[in-house]
């Protein structure tokens, strides 16, 4: 295989496998399709087609099914979009984004490498080079650039960090499973991008009863997915993260904690539904505490004051640099998020590094 | 006697002022000036003047003529509006990567001679750099700390192995890369490259953490033993990145093996299979021995974290995460010391004598009357506890009062500047 992929002709099949590649972007502007034409057929298949993407995104569901009319496939893509827009419900829109993007990257693991690497050159605008060697303990099919790389990383840690990739002039070396897991991550972003732009001005009625249909679906979802009604930990406090419950600790023990350790508990507490009173309170251990000080900054956090934004707490990556916290806490990124799903299942897995 | 009086300080300006209308052409003009926001601090006045923004250099140099700040700053970042008082109303374009290297953050030999602390809430007061005042525990601590040449020399170690990695591993050419000796106590390293231009915060940290070496694992480096729990290294000395850096330092490691490390590898455990493994590597004429070479995950993590720190890059990561940063402009002067910030080629961060390409004042001698000097400050050392009229040089005098020393001038003649 050449260092460098060369054109690769694509069927009306990648078409509809691959909807972001600027080659079906050309192929839907050539059908000519407008919203108008989704009120009647084949219109209404193609809607019926994209509700059905969103419904398997709610669902959580990888719908890799490609409808028999590959144009209504194809024209459906835009369309759930246009449906997402209308939506404008950032959770869903992330959801919907996940559930493509699978959908995309299995498509792209039954790729030959050269179809996978030209398919991320142009849906993305990455730049890719095929190279086969094998470097530490593993064997890579391809090198992507470094500023393509770091920012679709799933995580920044284990083998994903660039620190552990043999980083070779700013190229770094990937498998074919990992080019299809960065694809992935690129689907949603892209998607992210799409459906955050504004929505027509007026849709069609068609258009607004699905929107109704997915409307309902998705709040029963929600009310699925919420708290549930019976804490299974025993305390709330039980649901604190590690490095909360550390720096709680540390206060009632009378610790002088630094400026940024003090914001990353009263931001969390605050952001759990405690008052700035009941914030104030635990604070009063702190060897410098001065009410009126705790009472203006605390307040200040909580957004009733000065810029009146509400600060959220350091996500997890900030936290370590800041030496606030020394663990791993299984498939979390925000402190937040722990306590949610400590919530939700009784337990968060982590250990300290 | 006081600190520095205003008529010291008025001197230190006159000084300064005298400096940017001679040499107004070696202030080093930003690229893409149009887009970068500047700020500066003034003689006498608190805080900082900022959103200031220049056509051209030849404005930006006009400004520095009138006004003789204390301190000149640019933005890394790049905006469509630089001007306008909200980040919001700037426009965000992009931002150059920045590295900073200051020797407040490493360990060096020379703190003890000239750094001290004091304490306000217990009143203790020390020599060196400690965290945290040892007697009550109070982190607020009053420091002054000055530069010597010692310090000069740690920091710039550090900037060569920071400018090795970002040409070796990231592949930014010679030209996109450039050191700034800061005129204090560090230096930063730019890069201005079309590839990192747009880089977000998160990306920026993680580049941060391959400098320092945060986040080794062994299972990249490493694969499955011979034994359950016993792994292999398969990074070739050769190889790219951290890879090649990994495998040449656990050679070494093995060639020079300290005893207090083993045991810390092996917490005492396997201190005789490590030690063989020293011998082998001692009688080997090349590097094979080290595909023989099988350890447990928790002596790989332990020696990983060794190499991290003896590898990576000692940066402050915040000024690298950070995408809006004010940092100094070469050809300014420092406020705290009269020295010049100097624009370095990465081959002029080897070969040239940073202090004495910083020094813009002149050598001749002032008399001033001192008090509790440092031991050590530039390239003058104060031998026995100064007390009374001491010659010092001018740009020493100069750094001395802008510092805040315990000095005044008895000659206060008209400043010259150094030839060049």
């Amino acid at each position: 295989m050449k260092a460098y992929i060369g054109r690769v002709l694509l069927s009306k099949e990648d078409l509809a496998k691959y909807p972001f590649l600027p080659e079906s972007q050309k192929y839907i502007e050539s059908l000519g399709f407008t919203l108008e034409d989704l009120s009647s057929q084949p219109g209404l298949k193609v809607l019926e087609r994209a509700y059905a993407r969103i419904r398997a995104a709610i669902d959580r569901r990888v719908d890799r099914r490609l409808s028999e009319d590959l144009d209504i496939e194809i024209l459906s893509f835009p369309t759930s979009i246009v449906l997402l827009r209308v939506l404008s419900d950032k959770i869903l829109t992330r959801r919907f984004g996940v559930a493509e993007g699978k959908r995309v990257s299995s498509f792209l693991l039954e790729e030959s490498e050269e179809k996978l690497a030209y398919i991320a050159i142009k849906g993305f605008g990455w730049r890719i080079r095929v190279f086969k060697g094998s470097i530490g303990s593993r064997a890579f099919s391809f090198l992507i650039r470094m500023e393509d790389y770091i920012p679709l990383v799933p995580e920044y840690s284990g083998l994903w960090k660039l620190i552990n990739r043999p980083l070779m002039k700013g190229w770094v070396p990937v498998t074919k499973t990992e080019l299809a897991r960065l694809s992935e991550e690129a689907v949603k972003k892209y998607l992210e991008d799409r459906c955050s732009a504004e929505p027509p001005m007026e849709v069609p009625r068609v258009i607004a009863k699905i929107i109704d249909k997915i409307k309902e679906s998705w709040s029963a979802k929600m009310e699925e997915l919420g708290l549930p009604k019976s804490v299974k930990v025993e305390k709330v406090e039980d649901a604190y993260p590690p490095c909360i419950k550390a720096l709680l600790e540390d206060l009632r023990n009378g610790k002088n904690l630094p400026h940024t350790a003090r914001f990353a508990l009263a931001s969390f507490l605050l952001h759990i539904g405690k008052t700035p009173d009941e914030v104030i309170d635990l604070f009063r251990t702190v060897p410098d505490f001065r009410e009126d000080i705790a009472r203006y900054q605390i307040e200040h956090i909580a957004g009733l004051r000065g810029s009146r934004v509400k600060y959220l707490p350091f996500k997890c990556d900030n936290m370590r640099s800041l030496g606030l916290c020394r663990w791993k806490c299984r498939g979390i990124k925000h402190p937040l998020q722990f306590y949610r799903l400590a919530l939700k299942r009784g337990k968060v897995e982590y250990e300290e590094i | 006697m006081k600190k520095s009086s205003d008529a010291e300080l008025r001197w230190v300006k006159l000084a300064f002022k005298k400096y940017y209308s001679m040499r107004a052409n070696d202030i080093h003009v930003p690229s893409k000036i149009e887009n970068r926001e500047f700020a500066f601090a003034l003689f006498g006045g608190t805080g900082m003047v900022r959103h200031i923004a220049f056509k051209s250099g030849e404005e930006l140099k006009e400004y520095l003529i009138f006004n003789v700040p204390r301190h000149a700053f640019h933005s890394s970042a790049y905006y469509s509006y630089p001007a306008a008082d909200t980040m919001e109303d700037k426009e965000w374009l992009g931002a150059d990567l920045v590295f900073d290297i200051d020797v407040d953050h490493i360990v060096t030999p020379c703190k003890a001679l000239h750094d001290t602390w004091l304490c306000p809430k217990c009143g203790a007061t020390g020599k060196g750099f400690v965290q945290a005042c040892p007697k009550c525990g109070d982190e607020n601590l009053k420091r002054k700390t000055w530069v010597c040449e010692t310090c000069i020399n740690v920091a710039r170690d550090e900037v060569i192995k920071l400018i090795d990695m970002l040409l070796s591993d990231f592949g930014f050419s010679d030209k996109e890369v450039y050191a700034v000796f800061s005129g204090h106590r560090g230096f930063h390293v730019h890069v201005e490259a079309e590839s990192v231009l747009e880089l977000g915060q998160d990306a920026r940290r993680e580049i941060a953490d391959y400098v320092r070496g945060l986040g080794l694992n062994y299972k990249a480096f490493t694969t499955e033993g011979s034994r359950a729990n016993l792994y292999r290294l398969t990074a070739k000395p050769e190889d790219p990145g951290w890879h090649g850096r990994v495998a040449r330092s656990v050679m070494d490691w093995f060639l020079s093996l300290d005893d207090r490390e083993v045991l810390k590898v092996t917490k005492g455990r396997r201190v005789s299979v490590l030690k063989k493994y020293s011998a082998i590597a001692r009688s080997s004429e090349d590097a094979d021995w080290i595909e023989s070479l099988e350890l447990t995950r928790r002596e790989w993590e332990n020696i990983l974290s060794l190499i991290a720190k003896s590898e990576g890059v000692e940066i402050d990561e915040r000024v690298t995460i950070d995408i809006k940063r004010l940092i100094r402009l070469p050809g300014s002067l420092h406020g705290k010391t009269g020295l010049k910030v100097v624009k370095l080629s990465i081959y002029d961060v080897e070969n040239s004598d940073i202090l004495k390409t910083a020094r813009v004042f002149s050598d001749e001698e002032v008399r001033v009357r001192a008090k509790d000097l440092p031991a050590k400050v530039l390239d003058a050392e104060f031998k026995e506890q100064v007390d009374g009229v001491v010659h010092v040089p001018l740009y020493l005098a100069v750094y001395l009062v802008a510092n805040g020393a315990q000095i005044e001038l008895i000659d206060r003649f008209p400043v010259k500047l150094a030839r060049v």
